[in-house]
Parts: C-alpha cells; structure tokens; sequence
C-alpha cells in the first residue's frame, strides 16, 4: 500500500528544504506551523543551526486562531520580529494545516512587505511535498526577487554557478569546498554558491555566470529560469570520483561554448546488478562515476518520489512505495543506499551511503566525501 | 501586562526584572524560535517506554520527518511506522479509511504482532472531524489480539489539550482493572526514574509496599499489572489528565504529591502519602530528620563551591523553576536568571515571595525569536554561569550545567539532597555544551 511505510524513514519535507535553502541569505524564514516544524528542521535537517545563526521561526498557529482565521495575529508577530530584527527578507511557507484551511500567505506577504518594507514572499508548500519540491521553489522565488542583471564582470575564465546545494544533499561544509577546489583547479571561476557558503550577493550576481551546475534536483527550477531568462545553460551531474569530474569538467566548458544544457550523466550508464538508492541526480551521478572508475553498472532506483526524472535510463526506477522497493531490491546482488534502507535490503550485499535528507544526522560523520576524488565506499 | 523582550545595543536580549514581570501573563507569544538544546522528551519518547509495543503515525510528511526520526536516534525504528498524508486526502472523505487501511497494511507486514500499538492521529484529522471510534473499532475487530490506542500529535491544540498531556493519558489507556493488591503503588507520569534515595520509596519501604514504575516494565504483562494497583502517586504536573482517567477507569485513588522545592509542602505530601500507606506523621518525621540534614549539608556544600557565581535555572529543567530559585536564594545562591516563557500557577506563592528577596532576578523568555542570539552574550569557556537545565546552559553558554528535564527523577529532601550534589558535579566538571544537549530524549539510546 503506498504512503505507508513499515519500517524505513521518510525525506524531509518541503517546509525543511525552503528553510535549508533560504539558511544563509539574511532573510527571517517562518513556517506558518503550531509546533513542530522548527523543532524537526532545526535538529533533523539543519546541521548548520548551532553554529551558524539564521532567523528560522515558526508562527505558533493555535486552534483558536486557525478556527477564526485571525492571520492579523500572525501578521502583527511577522512585523514586530522583524522590525526588531531587521531581516534582509522575509520567507513564509506553510504547513499541512494552513494549507488546509486555505490561508493567504501571498496576502500576508505583501501585508508584510507594506508594513516593514523589507521583501516578503511566500514560498509554496503545505508539509506534504518532498524538500526538493520545498527547495527548489524558493531558489527560484528568492533569485526572482533578488537578481540584478546589471552585476557583471569580465574574466577569460568560465563563470560557473553551484546550484541546488543544501545540507539535506550535501551536509558537510567540506563537499562545497571540494567543489569550490574542483571548480578552481578545473581552470574555471566560481560565480555563486547557491545554497551553503553564500551569502545574498551571491544571488544578485547569478546571471552573470556562463554555466550553471545541477549538484541536485533542488537546483533544477532555477536552471531551468536562468537558462529561460537569462540564456545560461545548465550541465547536471556531481563531480564524483576522478574519471566522472574530469567528463563533469568537459561537460562544462561545452555547455559554456555552444549555449547547450548537458546531462553529464547520459552517456556514462549500463544496467547492471548493483542499485544506488536515493536522490535522482546525486544516484545517477554515481552511478556514471562507478562505471567509469571501477567499471561497476548500477541501477538508480529514485526514492524521494520527486525530482528531476530526466536523469533516469529506461532501466532506473522511480518507488517511493517500501513493499514495492523491497520487491525490487531483491532483484540486486550489491545495494548502495542510506543505512535506514537496510532493512528491507536482507541478505544483500549493502554498503552504507547516509543521506541527511532520509536519515537526518543519525550518520553524518559516517557520509563520505566523494567529490572529485577517489570514490572509497567499496 | 504582556512584555516583549528587547535587544540592547549589541543586539543581545535583555531580561525583565521578576519584581517588574506579571505573573499570569510574562510575555507576548508571538513567533516562536527554537534553541538546540534536545534533551527533552517527547510524544515518541514517551510512547517507547510501553515495553512490546509498537507506534503509528499518521500525518503529513512534514510531521511524520520529526517523530521517525526520533525513533531513527533511539534505534528503535524497528518499533515505528508511519502512513503518510497527502494533499488528496484532505479532499476525499477517505481519512478513516487511510488510517484503517494504512495501520492494517503495517500489522500484515509485521512477523508477528505487538501486543499493542500507538496510533497517533494529527491536527488534520481533527480539524476534518475524523471519527476516532470507527478507527477503534474497525481496527480491534480486524487484530483482536493487539490493543490499540489512540494517542494524539496535535500542537495546534495545545493551548486546550497539550500533547504532553495527552499522551500521558494514552500512556496508560491500555491498563484495565486487575485484582486490587493493598501492598502495590503505581507512580504516574514520569518518563523517567525516580531516585530509589527519595523519602517516597522509603516510605513504601516501610510499609511493606512494592511500587510499579513504567521504567521498570520489562513486558507487556509487567506493565499492565498497574491494574493491580490499590493506589496511584504522581509528582508531575502533566499527569492530571491521565490520573482522572485511570482513576475513573478503574476505580484506583490517585494522591497528586507535587514536585516542590518548599519544605512545608514536601512535608505535607510525604505525611499524606505516608497517611495513604497507613503510617503516621512519626515516621515521616523519622525519615526525613535525616533527608532533611543532608539536603542542608549538600546544599551548603554546594555554596562552599560555587560560592558567588551566577546562577540560571530553566523550565525544561524543571516544573517549578521559581520555586528552585526561591530555594537557592534563600541559601544565599547568586541567582541571577530564570528562563521560562510562563509561569506554573502553583508557583504563585514562590514568586511572591521571590519578588520580594531578590527583585533583580531577570525573567527571560525560551521562544520569543529575539532569543536567537542570547548565546552571543558571552563565548564558550567564559562564561561565569552555573546554570540548571539544557536551555539556559545553552543561552548563557556555559559546561558549567545540571543536566536534568522535569526534575531528574528528585524529590523531596533527598531530591534537594541529590540536586545540592549535581550542582557541585557541575560547577567543578564541565561538560561539552554542544554535544551534550545534542542528544535527544535524555537517557535515551542514541545513535549519535
């Protein structure tokens, strides 16, 4: 039966990714949400709050409030934290029960933004939707709101943007940086990093790049606007280990060149007998770099159920249901998945690969780094 | 009047003296923020310590994230399910049915079936007027060997029925009446052990009783035998719900002995408890002449260590924070902050009398979003404070903290006793701030 699970976990939610997304741009993020949703993200999904500061709240919606439909009580707290701590935006997303009851939160933004001054939008989510759907949409909503198309520089080098790069993908500060060396030692200069190690500047200047790179489905929208918009091709893939990085970094200079969007995985898959669970781009990115490195042909079998599909071959799968990916892990000798996914992988040959996105930070110190280097998981 | 915290010139919050502070309204509850101090339990905790049991959630994916994951760190998902809401369901008319189908779906794929599983409904069931007792019922004539219960994740309910609350009420909800045994007490409501050193157990001792603790239940069978219980004690306050159940349930008298810092009252509770056992006041006094000394020793131990360092107690640490401050200042502890974002009303008369001996103690709030950055008051390793509980630890960032929730299983003088030895502990061994409020659950198993 699907939306059921017996014993695995579940991906965080579209309230988290909003709020992973937006972390490090300044702006005061509130989930319209009784309890809970801070508590969640804040432990679970965000292993940057202890040491780095955000204004991440929820709006403390009551039962009386939700009766009544008083959104003026959530409208006056929006204004006196704000006026108190000047943000340099204000996010607001939704949980299941706002969204349930119909609130206006287009309509509270712009109350918002008529009181404060201070940008205010709304980022579409009900607590239902996967954290890429939840990321995704407020990259773009914050790129809309803040890309100055008049930022630009001269360099004879490519300008590369990192796109879709959340903690819930990508949990250690450690990756960005390998990616910021790949970018570096590929001859290339980093134009924005979008998502971890960034700041609001780094959203301005966004369509002053001549690349884009997808590291995830989180950053799918926003390539897809920046290339509608703004001419800026995209190429989909992470540099894992050596052989993949190298075919990542060809990839980028002929999207550069030639205006193309690239899926730097498409070329680098066969069917085989080992299965990569997990996020779409993140497993078939993967996948290219074992075949390309070891040899080894792995399926992706997408489990979050969202994403960008596009990347998957027509022997991949997409199951966000357990009893029916249990069936279909059984037709696999080896399974590369999150440690959460075990249980249902018996008598199989299983090599853990933690995703904070599915199993929070039960085993972040255990999550390899892969990025441009020796894959070392085998 | 409602006060709202402000930020000084270095954009650090600033508390509201307690003589300038109303008691039945501190502070506007607007916004709320979260401090990453996860030592306090919650609904799964709590739904865990049912030996043989298994848990059930039913809500949207956003909600299900926070409890599977509890569990995940508990490594205990082995006893966790979950049936995810989707945006359809809201529309259909199917929400019984997706509860009904969902948990029958889990049982089904179960070797063998709990004894009894937790189904916990949401906010959105309520707010689509789910009927309960057709899920009951549907569910009970499918398994007949499992016992279900109802239990609740409904936050937007908590200013009416808070989820504590109500889930210490679930907690019990499976107990059914057994033959009365005169010599068997069930202690209610605490998730966590009390010290076998408080004058409650001594007491039992006396009179040649044998108490039933929920930690203490190995299986199903062990935790039903409440049912046996000739009478039910609790000293938390969230318990009240719970109690009036079981005592109209099954028919079993429940003496509320609060948790208290104030010796009168730790004197009257144990000498009605005492009563209830069929003791008299001597023997509480025989007790306590000795609880009651070494609770003054410790604690004028304790001031020889800490002497005029700046102390700070939270509500997580405890139901009644006030009345702690009161305790310590009147043995001439620097008590310099309480965090709470309200006051629990039996607390009235420790903050009266508060007011009056040490007005300057700051009130601060743990939620309002100005909160975000007390931590930068001071950094790690400077910090002067001695602070009881995760939250207040954490705002003044000291490793210098008590490491207790709801009490730490203290009471009565030897409670005052044991806390007089753990504020020592704590100022003379500090611990790691991070790592230590890190953990979720206190006590529980981590995977962290």
């Amino acid at each position: 039966m699907n939306q059921t699970a017996r014993i695995i976990s579940i991906y965080a939610a579209d309230t988290s990714g909003v709020c992973s997304a937006l972390y490090e741009y300044g702006g005061m993020t509130v989930i319209h949400d009784a309890s809970g949703c801070n508590s969640t993200y804040t432990t679970h999904d965000e292993p940057r709050w202890y040491d780095k500061k955000s204004m991440m709240f929820i709006s403390g919606l009551t039962e009386k409030d939700a009766v009544m439909g008083n959104d003026d009580k959530f409208i006056d707290d929006l204004v006196i934290a704000a006026n108190e701590l000047k943000p340099a935006f204000i996010a607001l997303c939704a949980s299941p029960l706002p969204a349930m009851i119909g609130t206006d939160l287009d309509a509270i933004a712009y109350a918002v933004e008529s009181e404060t001054d201070i940008p205010s939008f709304c980022v579409k989510t009900n607590g239902m939707n996967s954290y890429i759907y939840g990321a995704g949409n407020a990259f773009l909503d914050l790129a809309k709101r803040f890309i100055d198309k008049n930022m630009s520089h001269k360099t004879d080098r490519l300008k590369v943007n990192l796109l879709g790069l959340t903690p819930l993908d990508f949990p250690k500060t450690e990756y960005v940086n390998s990616l910021k060396s790949f970018i570096k030692e590929s001859g290339m200069e980093l134009n924005a990093s979008i998502g971890m190690e960034t700041s609001l500047i780094d959203i301005q200047k966004i369509a002053d790049a001549d690349v884009n790179l997808i590291l995830s489905s989180s950053g799918k929208l926003l390539a897809d606007y920046l290339f509608e918009e703004y001419n800026i091709p995209f190429v989909k893939g992470v540099p894992y280990g050596i052989k993949f990085s190298e075919h990542i970094k060809e990839c980028l200079y002929k999207a550069g060149a030639e205006k193309i969007n690239i899926d730097a995985t498409k070329s680098l898959r066969e069917e085989g007998s080992t299965a990569i669970l997990g996020e779409s781009i993140l497993s078939a990115s993967l996948a290219s770099a074992v075949l390309s490195d070891y040899g080894i042909k792995a399926n992706v079998l997408e489990t979050v159920g969202d994403g960008d599909f596009d990347v998957l071959k027509p022997f991949d799968l997409s199951c966000d249901d357990e009893k029916i990916l249990e069936g279909e892990l059984e037709k696999y000798e080896c399974i590369i998945g999150d440690p959460l996914f075990k249980p249902i992988c018996k008598n199989k040959k299983f090599i853990a690969l933690p995703h904070e996105a599915f199993s929070g930070r039960c085993f972040t110190k255990n999550a390899p780094n892969m990025i441009n280097r020796k894959i070392e998981i085998f | 009047m409602l006060k709202q915290i402000s930020l000084n010139e270095n954009k650090i919050p600033e508390g509201v003296r307690i003589s300038e502070i109303d008691f039945d309204n501190p502070f506007y509850d607007g916004l709320h923020y979260n401090p990453p101090a996860r030592g306090v339990w919650n609904i799964v905790h709590t739904g865990m310590l049912i030996p043989e049991a298994h848990q059930i959630y039913v809500c949207a994916q956003g909600c299900l994230r926070g409890v599977i994951l509890t569990a995940a760190e508990m490594n205990r998902m082995e006893n966790m399910s979950w049936v995810a809401l989707r945006e359809k369901d809201m529309w259909n008319g199917e929400m019984e049915s997706r509860v009904i189908e969902g948990c029958s779906h889990i049982v089904d794929e179960m070797e063998k079936h709990p004894k009894c599983i937790l189904v916990y409904l949401s906010c959105m069931h309520l707010f689509e007027g789910c009927d309960f007792k057709v899920i009951a019922a549907e569910l009970e004539e499918r398994y007949p060997d499992i016992d279900w219960v109802d239990c609740y994740m409904t936050p937007t309910m908590r200013k009416t029925f808070e989820p504590d609350v109500m889930m210490k009420k679930s907690l019990y909800s499976p107990i059914k009446k057994l033959d009365c045994d005169e010599k068997y007490i069930g202690l209610i409501g605490c998730d966590r052990a009390t010290d076998k050193t408080s004058e409650i157990y001594s007491l039992l001792k006396e009179a040649g009783c044998k108490m039933w603790e929920i930690t203490e239940c190995k299986t199903y069978e062990d935790y039903l035998s409440l049912g046996k219980a000739s009478l039910l004690i609790s000293y938390l306050p969230v318990v009240g719900y719970a109690s009036s159940d079981l005592t109209k349930r099954l028919g079993i008298a429940h003496l509320p002995m609060d948790l208290s810092y104030d010796k009168d009252e730790i004197t009257a509770n144990l000498n009605a408890f005492a009563s209830s056992l069929g003791l008299d006041e001597k023997t509480v006094e025989k007790i306590t002449d000795i609880t009651k000394k070494e609770a003054d020793d410790s604690m004028k131990r304790a001031l020889e260590t800490i002497g005029s360092s700046p102390i700070a107690i939270d509500a997580s640490a405890t139901p009644r924070p006030i009345g702690l401050a009161l305790l310590l200042t009147e043995y001439g502890f620097n008590v310099k902050r309480v965090y709470t974002d309200a006051f629990n009303k039996k607390e009235r008369n420790a903050f009266e009398k508060l007011c009056k001996l040490n007005p300057d103690i700051e009130i601060y709030p743990s939620m309002d979003p100005l909160m975000l950055n007390a931590d930068l008051e001071t950094k790690i390793g400077e910090s002067e404070y001695l602070c009881i509980g995760q939250k207040s630890a954490y705002f003044c960032q000291t490793g210098k903290f008590v490491n207790i929730i709801e009490g730490g299983g203290m009471y009565g003088f030897d409670g005052i006793r044991h806390l007089g030895e753990m504020m020592t502990d704590a100022f003379l061994n500090e611990k790691d701030l991070k790592l230590t409020i890190s953990y979720k659950g206190l006590e529980c198993e981590s995977c962290l």
